[in-house]
């Protein structure tokens, strides 16, 4: 049982080592969780805050293509020799001139550059060759505009659908003051590869297109995602979303890899149906969560050597000097020696270390004293023992030496009787017989003591004993001058003991109980029951009853060395009483006056209860 | 952390729009480009071994013939355009690609205005031409490139330029063939160094302002002052012609006395400045050189007409569009390099007639030596 408990008992550093790492996890837990939340609260903040910046950024871009091409198209319209050229109607100079300030640094972009009649028909035109439709340029003058903002128009030309940002300018007459005419520039959007480059460059971004409705016009990419091929399908043009919201923020939504993002521009303080499209891949805000994850990890593995190192240190100041005091203490216990003192540094240990010591050493002593007095008591025993052994001899030499003497006395007193018996007065005969009776009682008590010095002396036997049987073969071997009954109550068992000193105790209760009994008709009745593993058996008879002074000397006799009082009390009940002890049973008297005497014995059920000491 | 960004970029965009005037160069040199793209450098040169090799036929033809556009400068004496075009087809024979080519003839006296050449180019492009071959001049050709790359259904193939255009980032044409012009205006400067004419000056006809006046003139003034002590005491825009160049010529033959070369930055420029410098008869007091090698200026060099050129290996302009071309119709369009730059020889009136002819040998192998 002992073993069995012991596979349970854990080692105090596996403890130690086992909270620390609970403790590590429960801390490491809580620490991934918050680093978790942090990152993607920092994460949709920088979304949120990139998202509102793109499209400053992307506006402020687009404001300054504007102004640059606005302040151009001013500084162009108040050119004095344009001015006058076309106030002179010098064709050749004014086409001069225009070209001059088309072709003048620097390029702003404006491909579109031509001069309009007061009534909007096209005079002259310095345009990009690509763009100068004469067709085109007469419908796009054709078009509503203001001097003061810009136009987004869609319309075919070179051969294409293009969208361009048109803006006219009064051409006014340095002398008389009137309007000439006026300045028209126009900025082709649709394949502007160069200002999407400068754009993706300005904002720092992977991709970058301008939409117009469906159309994709231009787009700057420094990956391998091509913005045309993928956006018409995410993100439905500005005219579509509209219908579903009043004003249209700007967006970023996640696509594969990427976040896309929508920013509408904004011309002349109106909102307009071009917009840029911004492609960024995820893996700049990937980063910052992996630096997040990179910085948990770290912590972690800190936490974890902060654990470690705690339970060394734990192991190094508590568990290490606590480990020494046990083998000190255990070496000292098995050594019988005084424990080595261990010089903890911590001041419980070092109390521990004290109280072990005076322990062991207090122990220690202990153990030599009581080995003293073992040993004391074991040649005490020996002595006793060897007393016993020499007085039960003594008893057994005296009582059988005796025998010879007395019978010697007996059969003098005989003689005498015999040779004197007429010769003597009746006075001396009586005291012959006297004589002659106290020699047998003599002889009797002998008897009982040479009995008595050999209980316990005989082999013991196991054997089986029905002990119905038993009582009533003892009964009728009894002697019988008178009408005896036996009277039995209970189940009697047949059991195995050591049958010759069970038989001597029931015989000798038995017998005294007939033996005693004056009454013409004795009656004896024997009780058994079994209780605690003993059978109690009682023994009642209707007879004179033990006196009093028996009884007494009987409850005073109560050591098996106790030698009884031979002449005063009956030598057969000290006799059971002392059988009764050896086997370990036990023998009281329970009721005895002039009606009758009880006495109950017990003894052991099984063999295996007695102790042959 | 974006904030700053933003802001900067905002300060940066302002700053930039307002200055743009004041930036050197709005595209990248041959040498910034390929340290700007290092993977570029591999496949150039294997490109360049594919040129010098004889041609491979390719394994499966496509079945209709390769719509290609030529546009090319019809007004200028160098042969350059005529032998690329030539080489171009002879190679394309060679390579098994079957072709249809369609010229269009700019700067002719009936097509000489910018417009026309925007029309001739939009129409090839929306005659559904594969392949746009073209040069550069000036920005609204950029402008007119700019959407066809923007365009994506007609690959274009810019000729005689090897300086790509910032501002098209990423997205530039599918290859700049021809010769670097920086390259051969350095071996030109590195010869006039080794003349010997610290104690001259020197003059310099521009061509009409633009790219090539840029890459011709400006990195010839650039490279000068960086590495000797000549002195530029005249310098003229011309407008490509013989005739200009002779007239500009004499005027700075009469006002500078002390003028050790005169630098040339074309074939018809160098014709117009000898001239001017036989007609004031200072042959050998006044160095002048040619540019490109071509034909006529290899005669030129042969009469004592001109001191020095640099030679291009022309033909290989013309095998390498063809097989850029190859590549692209194979799938191995990533094996086309963005720029093509072909190898120049210095030739000077010392040359020996072997050398000459060796090296025209070279440089016309598909176009013909006496071919024009």
């Amino acid at each position: 049982m002992n073993k069995v408990r012991s596979l349970y008992k854990v080692p105090l550093f596996v403890a130690i080592s086992a909270i620390m790492l609970i403790l590590f996890m429960a801390s490491a837990a809580i620490q991934v969780r918050s680093v978790s939340r942090i990152a993607d609260t920092i994460i949709d903040k920088e979304v949120s805050s990139f998202t509102r910046q793109t499209h400053t950024s992307l506006q402020l871009f687009f404001d300054n293509v504007l102004q640059r091409n606005q302040l151009l198209l001013q500084s162009s319209a108040a050119n004095f020799q344009l001015l006058k050229s076309l106030e002179d109607n010098d064709s050749l100079a004014v086409m001069q001139n225009l070209n001059k300030l088309y072709n003048s640094e620097p390029n702003s972009g404006m491909e579109l550059l031509f001069i309009m009649g007061p009534t909007n028909q096209v005079l002259y035109d310095a345009s990009s060759p690509f763009f100068s439709d004469e067709q085109s340029l007469n419908e796009l003058s054709q078009a509503p505009s203001n001097m003061y903002n810009w136009r987004l128009v869609s319309m075919n030309m070179a051969s294409k659908n293009q969208v361009i940002l048109f803006k006219k300018e009064p051409l006014i007459s340095p002398s008389s003051g009137k309007i000439l005419g006026y300045l028209a520039g126009g900025i082709v959007l649709s394949g502007r590869i160069a200002m999407l480059n400068q754009a993706r460059s300005y904002v720092d971004i992977d991709s970058v297109a301008l939409r117009y409705g469906t159309k994709v016009l231009a787009e700057s990419t420094k990956g391998s995602l091509i913005i045309r091929d993928h956006v018409n399908e995410l993100l439905p043009s500005l005219a579509q979303s509209k219908q579903d919201r009043s004003h249209l923020k700007p967006e970023l939504m996640r696509y594969e890899k990427h976040f896309v993002g929508r920013y509408q521009i904004v011309i002349a303080n109106l909102e307009s149906d071009l917009e840029f499209i911004t492609l960024l891949s995820s893996s700049s805000f990937d980063t910052l969560n992996t630096e997040y994850k990179y910085q948990a990890s770290f912590l972690l593995i800190a936490l974890f050597g902060f654990a470690i190192i705690a339970s060394l240190i734990v192991i190094a100041i508590a568990i290490r000097p606590l480990m020494r005091l046990i083998s000190a203490a255990r070496q000292a216990i098995d050594k019988n020696e005084v424990m080595q003192p261990q010089n903890s540094a911590i001041k419980e240990y070092a109390e521990l270390d004290s109280t072990l010591s005076e322990l062991i050493e207090s122990s220690s002593l202990q153990k030599h004293e009581l080995n003293h007095l073992n040993s004391q008591l074991k040649q005490n025993v020996k002595e006793l023992e060897q007393s016993n052994k020499e007085l039960d001899n003594i008893t057994y030499i005296a009582s059988h030496d005796l025998k010879s003497p007395l019978r010697g006395i007996s059969l003098l007193t005989q003689w005498l009787s015999h040779e004197l018996g007429n010769k003597l007065r009746p006075e001396v005969n009586e005291k012959i017989h006297l004589l002659s009776q106290r020699v047998n009682s003599m002889e009797s008590i002998l008897e009982r003591m040479l009995s008595y010095s050999k209980v316990g002396q005989k082999g013991h036997e196991l054997a089986s004993v029905d002990s119905k049987k038993l009582c009533q073969a003892i009964f009728s071997n009894a002697q019988h001058d008178k009408e005896n009954t036996l009277l039995l109550n209970g189940n009697f068992p047949v059991f195995t003991t050591y049958k010759t000193p069970f038989e001597q105790v029931v015989r000798h209760l038995i017998e005294n109980a007939i033996k005693h009994n004056s009454s013409p008709k004795a009656q004896v009745s024997i009780e058994v029951e079994e209780q605690d593993g003993y059978y109690h058996f009682k023994i009642s008879d209707n007879g004179p009853g033990i006196s009093t002074q028996l009884q007494e000397a009987l409850q005073e006799y109560d050591s098996l060395n106790d030698a009884p009082s031979l002449l005063n009390i009956g030598i057969g009940l000290s006799m059971v009483k002392k059988i009764t002890k050896l086997y370990e049973g036990k023998l009281t008297i329970i009721l005895s006056n002039e009606r009758g005497t009880s006495v109950l014995f017990t003894w052991p059920a099984r063999p295996s209860a007695l102790s042959m000491n | 952390m974006h904030c700053f960004k933003y802001f900067f970029t905002f300060i940066s965009l302002v700053l930039i729009s307002f200055s743009s005037q004041a930036s050197e160069r709005d595209f990248w040199l041959v040498d910034e480009f390929l340290q700007q793209h290092p993977e570029q450098q591999n496949i150039s040169e294997s490109f360049s071994e594919l040129v010098r090799k004889p041609a491979t036929p390719l394994n499966t033809p496509p079945i209709k013939p390769v719509k290609i556009a030529v546009v090319y400068p019809a007004n200028q004496i160098s042969d350059y355009w005529l032998r690329s075009i030539r080489s171009f087809e002879a190679r394309l024979k060679e390579l098994d690609i079957p072709y249809e080519i369609q010229s269009f003839l700019t700067q002719t006296t009936s097509n000489s205005s910018l417009r026309e050449q925007a029309k001739e180019i939009l129409t090839a492009v929306n005659s559904g031409a594969d392949y746009l071959i073209l040069t550069l001049y000036k920005k609204q050709h950029q402008a007119i490139i700019e959407r066809l790359i923007s365009n994506q259904k007609t690959k274009v193939i810019l000729q005689n330029i090897t300086t790509p255009i910032k501002a098209w980032d990423n997205q530039q044409p599918f290859l700049y063939v021809g010769f670097d012009h920086v390259k051969g205006t350095q071996l030109l400067a590195n010869w006039y160094m080794e003349q010997g004419l610290e104690k001259k000056d020197f003059g310099l006809l521009h061509f009409p302002k633009g790219y090539i006046s840029q890459m011709r003139g400006d990195s010839f003034i650039k490279y000068a002052n960086q590495h000797s002590n000549y002195q530029l005491v005249s310098s003229y825009y011309t407008d490509s012609t013989r005739k200009n160049a002779y007239n500009n010529a004499m005027n700075m033959l009469d006002d500078n006395s002390n003028l050790g070369f005169v630098y040339a930055s074309s074939t018809d420029i160098a014709l117009g400045i000898s001239d001017a410098i036989a007609e004031k008869a200072l042959q050998n007091k006044v160095l002048v050189n040619g540019w490109g090698g071509g034909s006529a200026e290899l005669a030129a060099i042969a009469e004592g007409k001109l001191d020095v050129t640099v030679m291009r290996m022309n033909d290989d302009n013309g095998v390498a569009m063809a097989e850029a071309i190859k590549l692209d119709l194979a799938g191995d369009e990533s094996q086309v390099p963005v720029i093509y730059s072909g190898d120049y020889e210095l030739v000077t009136k010392d040359s020996s007639p072997a050398k000459i002819s060796s090296l025209k040998q070279q440089a016309f192998r598909y176009s013909g030596i006496n071919d024009k």
